[in-house]
């Protein structure tokens, strides 16, 4: 069951009681039960943390449960003792722990008397990447997190979500999508280089295509599918410039905001006040870079990598430490085993928090900055999560620079956020607080 | 502000100090405090030697950490103007007056005091160079080269050069610092090791640049050697050579200087082609000297030529040399060293033995210990193990055990190996050789049997890198192995050996083999994850996919696992393949 027809059958249990009750009560009871368990531990005995979350969503996927340990041991996850469990973390090199029955008990009431809390995952997320068809995996930090981890998932592009195609998944990740239709403004710096004409060949083929006038207009209506997968109960994750652009674009409706080189006409010299922010997920009032010759497209984003006179420089940023037991869903999203992770660069770096809007909830900020790093909200039945940056582990990324290789960081503080998003949709559907 | 309490605790401490230094506190008692981290007692100690010795460089500088340490430097300022006014001339006073101004970020004050020491010292350069020091070490480099700008108004325009030139460096605009440094070596020839060190940090696409103002027509031949030596930092050895002798003295005196002073400066660039020209440079030196000189020179010739890996350059020097007689004997022990290793190295291990018997008393032990070892080595390499061990007869050193446990091994008799190996255990010659060591004690801990010549004659093939003959050898032994006593580990270097050396079919072949000999033992995770490598090499993902997995999951604690995952996520395609 994904979240949008779990809480769909819980305002029918708010609105007619009865028959609806029963049929939310005869969801498979929670049994922590089984005769022995591996407990696959987030703290610093991990030696993989992030193909531990690979090995959990692959027991998902061959149908079992597992229990998200919030707060014990840095997020540690519990599992059934099952040999191909085994075997798989012993191929990935995961560290584990055999736990008798007796041990399990231990570990719940530590659970109880503390700000920890136990969330049960009970299905492997239906995970989609909106990225262009032949795009290689390694220029985006979510789709190599997922290759490295071995989390299944496929590839969505624009016919996809202007068709409705989004539907059929439960998680959706979006990285460096310029959904202005500016192509991240590139032209800047790679004007001529072959993957950029190849980049714009493709968008301005595909636009057509599918009957948009320009790329910006196919963009704008690809952010509105998203924004309607977002609505209808989907999860969101997106990260660098998706963040930033998507909420411009969903602004933007009816307004040109894309340079004169990517649509042939200049921006509209009033857009910052025409645009409507009731239509975007995470941030309002923002000031649009007029222009066409900075790379940059607002004042949401703090560290303005590639605007020199307000480039600001790299610090590091701090988990905040949520009620488990209240706030289950940020305590997801923030489980990691260093609460202080240095800072890294992408197009869009972090989020000015008087540009955020005020249901916005901070998952992790620079202490005495002026910006956010990790944000998250709702919209509509659905949950959006906005990480800012392009690599945890290459924080200077240039295009050209070589793939990063997540062999060398499994125990990568910043992937391990990518993950918990990951996962987040795999957890039992109940009222949260957030 | 010094309290009664820390005037208390230096006296305490004086008088802890033995009866000669109590008589009177010295800036050494000072540092010890400072050391301490009594700074306001270290500086009270400062004070006091300050007021008998106003010049005591010191006590000044103790004075001026101690209070910067306790953020009391401006309190410097007055004791510090009062010892200028008494001792105007003293420079050190001066500089330390600019520096403090500096450090308490009073530009205005910089400049004042800039001002009176060269209006004090009208035509000395001197004011104006630390002026622009101070400037440019608080990266100000625009306001330090105004600085110099105005000394060469004042003062002529080639004054301070090394100094603007450095500056020009800083800003990495190199054709005005090769012309700021052509002047300086000009006046004087001490700045050319200053200038090449500069320079030679030049970029790229600045370097013809760099050389063209250098071999400018009407330019001094000292700025064309200074540009040859430049060419040779940079690589092109040929040409700088070439540069070098063109703009060489006609007199011999000088061009024998000339040369001395080249080939000397080069020896800081490590490469073998600069060692050649470092050969070249010491041969025609040779040529220009006479008697104990020239025989210096050919020795050094001879070694660079070695350096330069030119054994035939080397020898053709060194056998000029073979009448050395006693007389110029001490002067070229290390030469004679050289021609002793150069003649064992190039196979002529006998005559090497013989030069090394005849001047052995001469030559320093260490000399005729490394000595030796190179001749016993070179003995080994040629087969004669007996010889071999004969130079190296009485030796205990961990050294001469790792060769002798070599010869042991090549000559089959792998038992005495081992022992010899262990002894020189993990500290004998280089990391690489006792990491070599390693390796072999690990293969031959599955041979069973004590003695193999066929094994050693294999892998005395193999250091020849004869890899061909070598494999042929290695497979043809391993099968007289038993299965589980020798046979899948020598199979499994085969294996290594014939993917090395791209026959990856003879290779699967050899390593499923050396897994059918024996699946369980010590050799068998190296064996398998050689086979999942030569097919991941060969495109065979799933093959090798299959094989890795199964290596890791039934040799778990086997060292090669963390690779072996590696690769396993390479032929998934998890990870990039970067290697």
């Amino acid at each position: 069951m994904i979240r949008r027809d779990f809480l769909k059958a819980a305002a029918v249990v708010a609105g007619t009681g009865g028959a609806a009750k029963e049929q939310l009560t005869a969801l498979p009871p929670y049994r922590p039960t089984a005769l022995s368990h591996l407990l696959l531990p987030m703290d610093s005995r991990q030696t993989n943390h992030l193909k531990a979350y690979g090995v959990t969503y692959r027991m998902l996927a061959r149908g079992g449960q597992a229990e998200w340990l919030l707060n014990y041991r840095n997020g540690s996850f519990l599992l059934p003792d099952d040999q191909a469990t085994v075997r798989d973390a012993t191929l990935e090199g995961v560290s584990l722990e055999r736990l008798s029955d007796a041990d399990v008990m231990g570990v719940r009431g530590t659970i109880q008397a503390n700000n920890m809390d136990t969330i049960l995952l009970e299905k492997a997320p239906n995970v989609a990447v909106y990225v262009p068809p032949n795009a290689a995996p390694w220029d985006d930090a979510v789709t190599m997190a997922l290759e490295y981890s071995g989390i299944e998932y496929e590839k969505v592009w624009d016919p996809e979500v202007v068709a409705g195609g989004l539907s059929d998944h439960e998680w959706l990740h979006l990285h460096h999508e310029d959904f202005t239709g500016q192509f991240s403004k590139f032209y800047l710096t790679y004007s001529g280089s072959t993957w950029l004409n190849e980049m714009v060949r493709r968008n301005a083929e595909m636009a057509s295509s599918l009957g948009f006038d320009t790329v910006a207009s196919l963009k704008k209506g690809v952010a509105r599918g998203i924004r309607e997968f977002v609505e209808d109960g989907g999860f969101l994750f997106a990260m660098c410039t998706a963040t930033e652009t998507l909420d411009v674009a969903l602004a933007a409706e009816g307004v040109d905001v894309a340079a004169q080189y990517s649509d042939g006409t200049p921006m509209d010299p009033r857009a910052t006040g025409m645009l409507n922010w009731d239509r975007s997920l995470a941030f309002e009032g923002a000031i649009l870079e007029r222009s066409a010759s900075v790379a940059a497209f607002s004042d949401i984003d703090g560290h303005q990598v590639n605007n020199p006179g307000l480039r600001q420089p790299l610090g590091a940023f701090q988990l905040f430490d949520f009620s488990a037991k209240i706030d289950p869903v940020p305590t997801m999203l923030v489980q990691s085993h260093r609460q202080v992770i240095h800072d890294f660069y992408g197009l869009t770096t972090s989020f000015n928090r008087n540009r955020l809007k005020p249901d916005v909830t901070v998952l992790a900020d620079e202490v005495g900055a002026p910006w956010v790093k990790y944000i998250h909200g709702n919209r509509g039945l659905g949950t959006w999560t906005f990480l800012g940056g392009h690599d945890p582990e290459d924080p200077q990324h240039q295009i050209g620079d070589p793939p990063t290789d997540l062999s060398l960081y499994p125990n990568s503080p910043g992937y391990r956020l990518i993950l918990n998003n990951v996962l987040f949709p795999a957890a039992e559907k109940r009222e949260l607080k957030t | 502000m010094v309290t009664l309490r820390s005037l208390l605790a230096a006296i305490c401490f004086w008088i802890a100090l033995p009866a000669n230094v109590v008589a009177q506190p010295t800036a050494g008692v000072g540092r010890t405090l400072e050391r301490r981290g009594l700074y306001d007692e270290a500086a009270a100690v400062y004070r006091s030697v300050l007021e008998n010795d106003r010049v005591s460089i010191a006590a000044w500088l103790g004075l001026e950490r101690s209070l910067a340490a306790l953020h009391q430097l401006d309190s410097i300022v007055a004791v510090l103007d009062s010892a200028v006014e008494a001792i105007p001339s003293d420079n050190f006073l001066r500089e330390l007056q600019l520096r403090v101004w500096k450090k308490l970020d009073q530009p205005d004050s910089v400049t004042a005091v800039a001002r009176r020491w060269i209006r004090h010292v009208p035509d000395d350069p001197n004011p104006y160079r630390q002026w622009a020091h101070v400037l440019s070490g608080g990266d100000n480099t625009n306001a330090a080269l105004a600085v110099l700008e105005e000394a060469r108004a004042a003062l002529g325009a080639n004054v301070l050069a090394p100094e603007m030139a450095a500056l020009f460096g800083l800003e990495s605009r190199w054709r005005e610092a090769t012309v700021e440094w052509g002047k300086a070596v000009v006046e004087s020839r001490s700045n050319m090791a200053a200038a090449g060190l500069a320079l030679q940090h030049a970029a790229e696409s600045e370097r013809d640049e760099v050389l063209a103002v250098l071999t400018a027509d009407g330019s001094e031949p000292i700025l064309s050697r200074l540009g040859a030596e430049l060419m040779v930092v940079w690589g092109e050895s040929d040409g700088g050579w070439a540069l070098f002798e063109r703009s060489l003295s006609s007199d011999a005196v000088e061009a024998a200087t000339e040369l001395q002073l080249f080939a000397d400066r080069l020896r800081r660039v490590r490469t073998k082609a600069s060692a050649r020209v470092r050969a070249h440079a010491y041969e025609r030196l040779a040529s220009l000297v006479e008697g104990q000189e020239a025989e210096r020179a050919r020795l050094d010739a001879a070694q660079a030529y070695a350096d330069a890996g030119d054994v035939v350059g080397a020898r053709r020097i060194l056998e000029a040399l073979s009448d050395l007689t006693d007389e110029t004997f001490a002067d070229v022990g290390a030469g004679v060293a050289t021609l002793i290793r150069i003649t064992a190295e190039s196979g002529r291990v006998e005559e090497a033995e013989e030069r090394l018997n005849a001047w052995e008393s001469r030559l320093r032990p260490s000399e005729v210990q490394q000595l030796r070892e190179i001749v016993s080595w070179a003995w080994v390499m040629s087969g004669q193990f007996e010889r071999a061990t004969a130079v190296l007869e009485g030796d205990s050193t961990v050294s001469a055990f790792a060769i002798l446990g070599w010869a042991q091994l090549y000559a089959g008799n792998l038992r005495v190996a081992k022992e010899h190996f262990l002894v020189a255990g993990p500290f004998a010659q280089s990391r690489q050789q006792a990491t070599r060591r390693t390796s072999m004690l690990a293969l031959l801990q599955g041979v069973e049997p004590d003695t193999v010549p066929g094994l050693g004659e294999a892998l005395l093939s193999l250091e020849r890198a004869d890899t061909v003959r070598a494999l042929d050898q290695l497979v043809e032994v391993a099968r007289e192995l038993p299965d589980s006593g020798g046979r899948s580990p020598v199979l499994t270097l085969a294996g290594g050996l014939a993917r090395e050396y791209g026959n990856l079919e003879r290779a699967v072949s050899l390593l499923v083999e050396a897994l059918h000999a024996d699946s369980s033992g010590p050799s068998a995770p190296a064996a398998e994850y050689a086979l999942g490598a030569v097919l991941a090499g060969s495109d065979r993902g799933e093959a090798a996919a299959e094989r890795l997995e199964h290596m890791i999951l039934t040799h778990p604690g086997s060292a090669l696992v963390p690779e072996a995952r590696r690769l396993l996520d390479q032929v998934r395609g998890a990870i990039p393949n970067n290697d």
